[in-house]
Formats: C-alpha cells, structure tokens, sequence
C-alpha cells in the first residue's frame, strides 16, 4: 500500500466514524423527541425549554 | 430535536473548521523529512487521542460527582437535588465515555495505517499500543455496563467506580513510550514552556488547529448526546408510568375467593 492511499483511509474512515456517530444520535434524538411528544420531530425544538434538565 | 441555537453555531464552526484543517493538513502542511508524507496521518491520529484522553478524564470526574452525589440517601429536597445532580453527571460521563471510545478506536486505526507506512506493521504489541488497547477495551466495558438492566441509581454508582478503575491507565498509555522501550515514537508535544516538539512551524500549527477542530466536533456531539441519555431517562420514565396504570387498571388478584 502506497502512503497516498493509508493517508486517504485514515481520513475516509475519520469522516465516516464521526459522521455515522453523528447522525446516530441526532436521529435518536429526533425519534425520542417525537414518541415523548416534545415537539414535532425535526422542526428544531429545543427540549432544553421543554425540559430543563436537557439544556444543563 | 436536540439542537439549539447554540449548537447550531457550534456545529457550523465545527464544520467549517473541519473542511479549513483538510485543506491544511493534506496541502499546505509539509511533508516530514523522516515519515514523508505519511506525517499527513498525524493530523488525525493525535488530536484523536488528546480528544479521547479529555473525554476519559471527563468521564472520570463526572463520575467521581456521581459516587459524591449518592454517598448518602439524603431525603426531602436535599436528596432531590442530590439525585438530580448525581443524573447530571451520569449523563456527562455516559456522554464522554462514548466519544472516548470512539476517538480512541479511532487512533488505533489511523496509527495502525500509518505504522503500516513507517514501520512496515500494521500492528505491534509494544508498550503504547497495548495500553491503548487496554484503554479502548476497558472503557468499552464501562460502556457495557451502563446498558445493563439496573435501578437507575446503582448503574450509576457501580459505572462510576468502573470509571475510576478504567482511567488509571490513562497516564500509563501517556508515559509508556518514556517508561519503556517502544516502537512508537515518543510524545509528539511535551506539556509544559520549554518542552519537546517533534513538530515545528506549519506542522505544528496544523497539529494545534487540527486538536481545537476535533475538540469543536467533540463538543458538538457530545451536547447533543448528553441531551438525548435525558430524553432516554424520559422515555423509560414514560414507559414505566404507563406499564403501572396498566397495572393499576386490572382487577386485582389479590381480592379473597369467596366460596360457591
């Protein structure tokens, strides 16, 4: 393997970890928001005004 | 359904800050006289170790808070504060420890591509290597943990002392390349005025702007987390409320026989 190509894996896999993660959680997030009714889903709500305690 | 205003900026700036140190870590920053470009590797590998170590230490003092905050079973509104604080932390801990893990599985896998350049080896079981193994499994184990099934209260007690257990080892993955004799280069920045740099100039500045981008990302992500651990509480709170109305709706068992 070429440098060219384990530098451009590193920085692929990096994105792509941090991204996956990311999305993850704001969609838990989205999905959560929307069962417990806080909010519609996606429409930038901010449950820390719903509920306190998530904005600490 | 997470996000604020302010996490909004923040997720902007992580943004734009990310697209500026791709730029310049694979164009502007030199290529080392030794590693070559290989060096390239570094600008992802060491602040994602910094950001895993922050996030650890993070993970360790929030969940000493916890340990504080339900020493006692206070009552009344002392012992609400002291639960609702103690859940605070739980939250900053659980969030931390995930984002630690990550950026720890992370470095091992952009150091292992980067030995495969320089030392000829994706993977060698010396000193640093192992302890960061250690690190990543043991913090993977905290994280396996928090999911057992438990009162809310003793997960967070007994994650916490699993916490404290697993961050020992964190000054020993930062010291091992001075403790022993080890394939991997020694510390790439010294802590203190007047330490070591094994970077300077362009590299060095790339090195610093590429930890505050990864710590911006951290942040952002680790907030968003924190508030959905909340939103889970909720959820089970919810779900537990209504598996008891369902309950209370039944007829009870309980009530005598009365004979025929």
């Amino acid at each position: 393997m070429t440098w060219a190509a384990n530098v451009f894996s590193g920085y692929a896999l990096t994105a792509a970890a941090v991204v996956a993660y990311a999305t993850w959680v704001v969609r838990r997030g989205r999905v959560l928001g929307r069962d417990l009714g806080i909010g519609p889903a996606g429409a930038g709500t901010d449950p820390g005004r719903s509920h306190p305690e998530t904005s600490q | 359904m997470t996000g604020s205003v302010a996490t909004r900026v923040l997720g902007a700036i992580g943004l734009a800050a990310a697209a500026v140190m791709a730029i310049l870590a694979l164009w502007v920053s030199p290529a080392d006289a030794v590693q070559g470009d290989a060096v390239r590797l570094m600008y992802v590998h060491v602040p994602s170790i910094w950001v895993a170590y922050g996030s650890f230490v993070l993970t360790a003092f929030a969940s000493a808070r916890v340990l504080w905050r339900t020493r006692s079973g206070a009552g009344g509104t002392e012992g609400v504060i002291a639960d609702r604080q103690a859940r605070h932390w739980d939250r900053v801990a659980g969030a931390a420890a995930e984002l630690g893990v990550m950026f720890t599985g992370l470095t091992l896998v952009t150091g292992s591509l980067w030995g495969k350049v320089t030392w000829g080896t994706y993977w060698q079981w010396d000193a640093r290597l192992t302890t960061t193994v250690l690190l990543f499994v043991t913090h993977l184990g905290y994280l396996a943990l928090r999911r057992l099934p438990a009162e809310s209260r003793a997960r967070a007690r007994r994650s916490a002392v699993m916490a404290l257990i697993a961050v020992v080892n964190l000054p020993i993955v930062h010291y091992s390349v001075d403790w022993w004799r080890t394939l991997h280069q020694e510390a790439s920045l010294e802590i203190g005025i007047g330490g070591d740099r094994n970077y300077s100039g362009e590299m060095y500045w790339t090195l610093l702007y590429s930890w505050a981008t990864f710590t911006l990302i951290a942040l952002w992500i680790g907030i968003h987390r924190y508030r959905v651990l909340r939103l889970e509480e909720l959820a089970e709170e919810a779900a537990l409320e209504e598996l008891l109305s369902v309950r209370r709706s039944e007829p009870s068992h309980d009530e005598p026989v009365t004979e025929r």
